[in-house]
């Protein structure tokens, strides 16, 4: 090959990447993958508990969902969940699903958590974290901004180290708790379930948010684990800002939309009166895609 | 500051939604009815659309309801900050630094000691786990004293919320193939719809006991099941209790099992079977072929018809109550369906 053959071809092999990233290019990082290989991180909310039925939901599930010919025949709902939108606009060819969250897991669980999608080959990875660190039996118990941080920083230092490159790290702001609870207000007053009489038979077997269930805190108690959640949302917040900035090699979007949407009373779960219902999760759903990294360009 | 204008922004929009649905009305005819579509000039009505959907836009109108009661509060709120901020020629921000910063007593040691003796269950963590008390302490405090003060404010003025809540909706609830007890006459009727295997069901049931002995004659009492599909014990309780409907002795099953408060293995399905005196073998075909199922299944389709999403629930002469509130409520709902059923019943 003679020297002019090697420049044609390397500014032939440049256009096409032009063309294939100009925004990726344009940004300095690495051309954004096809969200195909899609890992969610995160707890109980991911896992859609009690969204339809008691115990685990994941057809239901924000991120994961699904609806096939069971969930049909069973009339179960249609989340219309990332997984889904992802399908319907990239295709079914190389999809892949998985989900590392688990009911219970705080920001402690994140590293490994995030260990298990790069694990995967993720392109898309989706961190939906911190309810469990604000919702803890006791106050002493919500972490410190320090310690939250730490640990979130170790689990998007994984992520950051072990993902294909081009692959994109969606961070959602924690739900807001607060509202939740004001929700479950709301369903006793229309005579629908008496959510305290569910938490106490519950709060100490499998349902720890004392901080902010718990009826003895008073308002007081409940505005600061609030405070706590904001906290929490800025750290996660700032720290995904700072990835996408540093980070050429993956995208980072961070979102809190669904902390300031006004959930209402059937978006949470009649069984636990805390949990998204099945059109919680829809709910959710809708509003993290359309705020989120594949989100189709307003028409 | 641009995410706290975009979520007024959000709030507002809600709201005029939330106005909307609520104020704007379709076209009334002269029976009272709403038109809300037209389909070849024939109209469907308010009430068409309520035989099938009145517990879901029942909900709906609740939380429109709790919104603007919460905006309200808000809005009130604010207004009374401003008021006082004027009169006292500050800016709000300067009035709650003074209110209520200034007027909070610093946290000591000797409070996070007692605090920890009042709780025990927050004692230890070290030094980590006390710094962090004194914190929580410390902004509890201060947002107390902000409550406080609010609730002060409020006392000089007159707020009333003037938006009426929606009134719990009257649904015609299918009881026919479904167990009953009480007289088929009698003024009310309760469908409860209940798990075998669920606690709060098993409390329910005893209220419905209760109301039986305090009403007698007065009260029809019909079973329905609701489940979640992955409870296998709670599936093998309903189709026994299909079972012994079959046999006749289904109430005997019933209070047998519910007499386990909730606490249900499959031995105790099995052990319940025997004390209503059930013959194990009668049924098995109907188990084996699925029909046992096809019922535990209609009835919960008919219960998620109805707006019902977990058990506990029980309809009073077709009004959604939910089981897990106290007695006295029932019994209050039940009271005031015999009292309308005795005035129709003079108006004759």
């Amino acid at each position: 090959m003679n020297r002019t053959n090697v420049w044609i071809l390397a500014v032939l092999a440049l256009l096409c990447l032009a063309l294939a990233a100009p925004q990726a290019l344009a940004q300095g990082k690495a051309a954004q993958l096809k969200p195909k290989r899609l890992s969610s991180t995160g707890d109980s909310m991911t896992e859609a508990i009690d969204a339809e039925l008691p115990a685990a939901n994941h057809w239901a599930s924000w991120v994961n969902g699904y609806h096939g010919f069971w969930e049909w025949l069973l009339g179960l709902t249609n989340v219309n969940s990332h997984n889904q939108r992802i399908t319907k606009a990239f295709g079914s060819s190389g999809r892949a699903n998985y989900m590392e969250a688990k009911s219970g897991a705080d920001m402690f669980d994140f590293p490994a958590q995030a260990k298990q999608a790069v694990s995967r080959k993720a392109s898309y990875v989706t961190v939906l974290m911190g309810h469990n660190d604000v919702c803890q039996d006791r106050f002493i118990d919500i972490p410190s901004d320090e310690v939250f941080e730490d640990r979130f920083r170790e689990g998007m230092e994984t992520l950051r180290q072990g993902l294909p490159a081009g692959a994109t790290v969606y961070v959602v702001g924690i739900v807001d708790i607060y509202r939740l609870w004001q929700v479950a207000g709301d369903k006793r007053a229309l005579g629908i379930v008496d959510c305290e009489v569910l938490w106490a038979a519950t709060l100490l077997r499998w349902y720890p948010c004392g901080t902010m269930l718990n009826p003895l805190i008073g308002e007081a108690g409940r505005q600061f684990t609030r405070e706590r959640n904001v906290a929490f949302n800025a750290i996660l917040r700032r720290v995904t800002e700072e990835y996408q900035a540093q980070d050429s090699n993956h995208h980072y979007v961070f979102t809190d939309e669904i902390f300031k949407y006004p959930f209402v009373e059937s978006h949470v779960s009649d069984i636990d009166c805390f949990h998204p219902s099945a059109p919680g999760q829809r709910k959710l759903s809708e509003i993290t895609w359309r705020h989120g990294p594949f989100a189709e360009p307003p028409k | 500051m641009t995410g706290t204008k975009k979520t007024g922004r959000l709030r507002s929009l809600s709201i005029a939604l939330a106005v909307s649905l609520v104020l704007a009305p379709g076209c009334i005819r002269a029976d009272g009815d709403e038109v809300i579509a037209m389909i070849d000039g024939s109209p469907i009505t308010l009430s068409e659309i309520e035989g099938s959907a009145a517990f879901q836009i029942y909900r709906l109108r609740g939380s429109i309801h709790s919104l603007l009661q919460r905006e309200a509060r808000e809005i009130a709120d604010r207004r009374l900050l401003e008021r006082e901020a004027a009169r006292q020629g500050l800016s709000v921000g300067a009035l709650l630094k003074r209110e209520v910063d200034g007027k909070t007593a610093p946290v000591t040691e000797k409070d996070v000691d007692a605090y920890v003796a009042a709780h025990p269950a927050e004692a230890g963590g070290g030094a980590e786990g006390r710094g962090r008390l004194t914190a929580y302490l410390e902004e509890r405090a201060r947002i107390q004293r902000k409550l406080d003060y609010l609730a002060s404010l409020r006392k000089t003025s007159d707020y009333r919320f003037l938006a009426a809540p929606p009134e719990r909706p009257r649904v015609r609830v299918e009881i026919e193939g479904a167990p009953q007890r009480g007289p088929a006459d009698a003024p009310v009727t309760l469908v409860h719809f209940a798990r075998f295997s669920s606690k709060p069901s098993a409390e329910s049931a005893e209220k419905i006991h209760r109301l039986l002995e305090e009403f007698p004659g007065k009260i029809r009492w019909v079973h329905r099941n609701f489940i979640g599909t992955q409870d296998p014990v709670a599936l093998a309780a309903a189709e026994t209790g299909e079972a012994a409907f079959r046999q006749g002795k289904f109430w005997q099953y019933h209070d047998a099992i519910f007499a386990r408060g909730g606490r249900v293995t499959a031995e105790a399905v099995r052990q319940a079977a025997r004390e209503a005196g059930l013959d194990p073998d009668r049924d098995e075909a109907g188990q084996k072929q699925g029909a046992l199922l096809r019922r535990v299944r209609e009835d919960i389709g008919i219960g998620v018809r109805l707006g019902v999403q977990a058990a506990p629930v029980v309809f009073v002469n077709g009004i959604y109550f939910g089981g897990t509130f106290p007695l006295e409520d029932l019994r209050a709902l039940v009271r005031r369906e015999l009292e309308g059923v005795r005035k129709k019943e003079a108006l004759k």
